[in-house]
């Protein structure tokens, strides 16, 4: 299947739907392709691929550890399973991901579809802002955030067809916004290849950097449109790999740019801000300021409303970018 | 292809006493290890790899061999003595257990030691994979069978029961599951510490083909095993009561045993009983 096709078919969709269509395509390429849920293939929309496919679809029930262990287990035996989690059952079933996936460095596919603040109104219990701080200390592991529809169809695709061995995929259960799939619409259509590992500059720019990936990367390209009506120049990046991390994207913003914005809908403890950081510090160090939930458990209420709360908007994307500029420092928020 | 060999029940009995005597010298030599529950649960290794599993130990990662996976893994010592014993791999790399840089490891490393099929070592985790490994089989028509020894102690961990209830519900005939019931954990007696009677009762509840066999009787543990092969529509568990430190009189049924390394002097005394059992 083409991009072209592959984009018609997850226009407008939800990053959960695209997941879902993805899937069940490669079902029907690979029939080592398994799917191992927990009372939540439905949510996760492995709904169609379990339909077309119901010898290869395993409900354990509401038994995620048990899950991650099955999954081990049919990798064991050659198959290709994709554990479908929700993503605060990540955090639950973390010593069996560890210990029985990336310890023996099996090719299980762990996937969310609802962390960060996505479930917002569901409380602290259904936010997951601490998933890639577990995830990213996992050695073997492979971790890909896709920031559109058609990415996130391009990136289950390819870390199944091309990627051997513990992958966690955490793709958003609602829409991305228009700003990103508009960018990544181009640059896919337009040739641009998707290589674990591998960030893309979506816009070049010369003062500052702006690093995100999944549903802030539109929230980055909005800051970037801001910031160019006051005359700054940001370059963004979409970093869909979160480990291993692009180094070297990471490094050219250091020596091209004069600062890093990180931006990401997770505690900035542990995620892609602390990577990017480690990063710079090793190198050589310039500002950068991490957008994302610092430290707290998030009230309840709608996503998009979470977000202005606790700060994880284009504006303070803007603020944080100038206050690097104007070579002010400032304190945790 | 039938790799097991008819042998006599006294070949298999010295096995057993030539793999704990290894045993007692690995740990011993490490002074680090798990020597009351590897003794206890030593008989069921050797009948699963001497007589009841199809291995081939020149392809330890033959598509069609039996599965076993150690989820009590801290018995490492007695999984590495039968694998050494069966010629997975030279008996005189048992001696490196638990060095640095060694391929025998405190608690099962599949990617490292040849034979193990599962790395495990956190409590509870072991039947969920043998659970997926059986599922694969079945899915690939495969004929191979899969089995899990557990302790009687990790039963305690809720991810047992999660595994339980979906081998039962997923009809995994070809999976047995094996509780090295030696009555003792860590700290102390099982049925005090948490009680995990009536056990036979709850396996069959959870809808398992039970057995219970005495975990020292070869011909017993054979038959049980064999018996599994046969049951159709079901997983089976087999309950085998077992000694703690079983073949060393004074570690025999002793909670200080549980991972305590036996002096140089206590190792010469546990080998000269071994050696006239």
């Amino acid at each position: 299947m083409t991009v072209g096709t592959l984009a018609e078919r997850v226009r407008n969709r939800a990053g959960r739907d695209a997941f879902g269509e993805a899937l069940q395509l490669i079902g029907r390429e690979n029939d080592a392709v398994v799917v191992v849920g927990a009372d939540d293939i439905s949510s996760l929309r492995g709904n169609a691929f379990a339909a077309e496919f119901p010898d290869r679809a395993f409900n354990v029930g509401i038994a995620e550890a048990n899950a991650s262990g099955v999954a081990a287990g049919l990798a064991l035996g050659g198959k290709i399973p994709l554990v479908l989690l929700y993503g605060f059952t990540v955090l639950r079933a973390a010593e069996q991901i560890r210990d029985d996936v990336c310890y023996p460095n099996l090719n299980v596919k762990v996937v969310t579809t609802s962390s960060g603040l996505v479930m917002g109104e569901g409380g602290v219990t259904h936010h997951c802002t601490e998933d890639l701080a577990v995830t990213r200390s996992l050695a073997n592991m492979t971790i890909v955030q896709p920031a559109s529809a058609l990415e996130t169809a391009i990136v289950t695709k390819a870390v199944v067809e091309r990627l051997k061995g513990p992958t966690f995929l955490r793709i958003a259960r609602c829409r991305y916004e228009d700003r990103a799939e508009q960018a990544l619409q181009d640059y896919y259509l337009g040739g641009g290849a998707f290589e674990v590992g591998k960030a893309v500059t979506l816009r070049e720019g010369d003062d500052i950097t702006l690093i995100a990936s999944g549903l802030m990367l539109s929230i980055a390209l909005h800051a970037a449109d801001l910031l160019a009506e006051s005359g700054v120049s940001a370059r963004v990046m979409n970093m869909h790999t979160i480990k291993p991390l692009d180094s070297a994207a990471v490094i050219d913003g250091v020596t091209q740019t004069r600062g890093i914005v990180t931006l990401e809908d997770h505690n900035v403890l542990g995620g892609i801000g602390e990577a990017v950081c480690g990063v710079v510090s090793e190198t050589r160090p310039i500002p950068v300021r991490r957008i994302g939930v610092r430290d707290t458990y998030c009230a309840i209420g709608p996503m998009d409303e979470l977000f202005e709360k606790y700060g994880l908007t284009a504006e303070a994307t803007v603020e944080a970018a100038k206050e690097i500029l104007a070579g002010g420092s400032r304190g945790s928020r | 292809m039938e790799l097991s060999r008819a042998v006599s029940m006294d070949y298999l009995r010295e096995v057993s006493i030539e793999a704990r005597r290894n045993v007692m010298k690995m740990i011993t030599h490490a002074q680090a290890g798990h020597v009351g529950g590897a003794l206890s649960c030593m008989d069921i290794l050797v009948a699963l790899y001497f007589e009841v599993m199809r291995v081939d130990p020149a392809r330890p990662r033959w598509e069609d061999r039996d599965r076993f996976v150690l989820s009590k893994g801290h018995a490492s010592v007695a999984l590495y003595a039968v694998l050494a014993e069966r010629g997975f791999f030279p008996k005189r790399d048992l001696m490196t257990f638990d060095q640095i840089g060694s391929r025998l490891q405190g608690h099962v490393d599949m990617t490292k030691t040849p034979g193990v099929d599962m790395s495990t070592g956190s409590l509870g985790h072991g039947l969920s994979a043998a659970a997926g490994m059986a599922l694969g089989g079945k899915l690939a028509s495969k004929d191979f069978r899969v089995h899990a020894l557990l302790g009687d102690g990790e039963l305690q961990e809720g991810q047992v029961w999660e595994a339980v209830m979906f081998a039962a519900g997923r009809r995994l005939d070809n999976l047995t599951a094996i509780i090295d019931y030696n009555k003792l954990q860590l700290y102390g007696a099982v049925a005090e510490m948490l009680p995990i009677e009536p056990l036979l009762m709850k396996w069959q509840a959870f809808g398992w083909h039970t057995m219970e066999v005495d975990g020292h009787d070869m011909a017993q543990i054979i038959g049980s095993l064999r018996r599994a092969a046969m049951e159709k529509d079901r997983p089976t568990v087999i309950v085998a009561h077992t000694v703690k430190g079983k073949g060393v009189s004074f570690m025999e049924r002793k909670v200080e045993w549980h991972a305590k390394p036996p002096t140089h002097k206590e190792c010469e005394r546990a080998l000269a009983e071994l050696r006239e059992a």
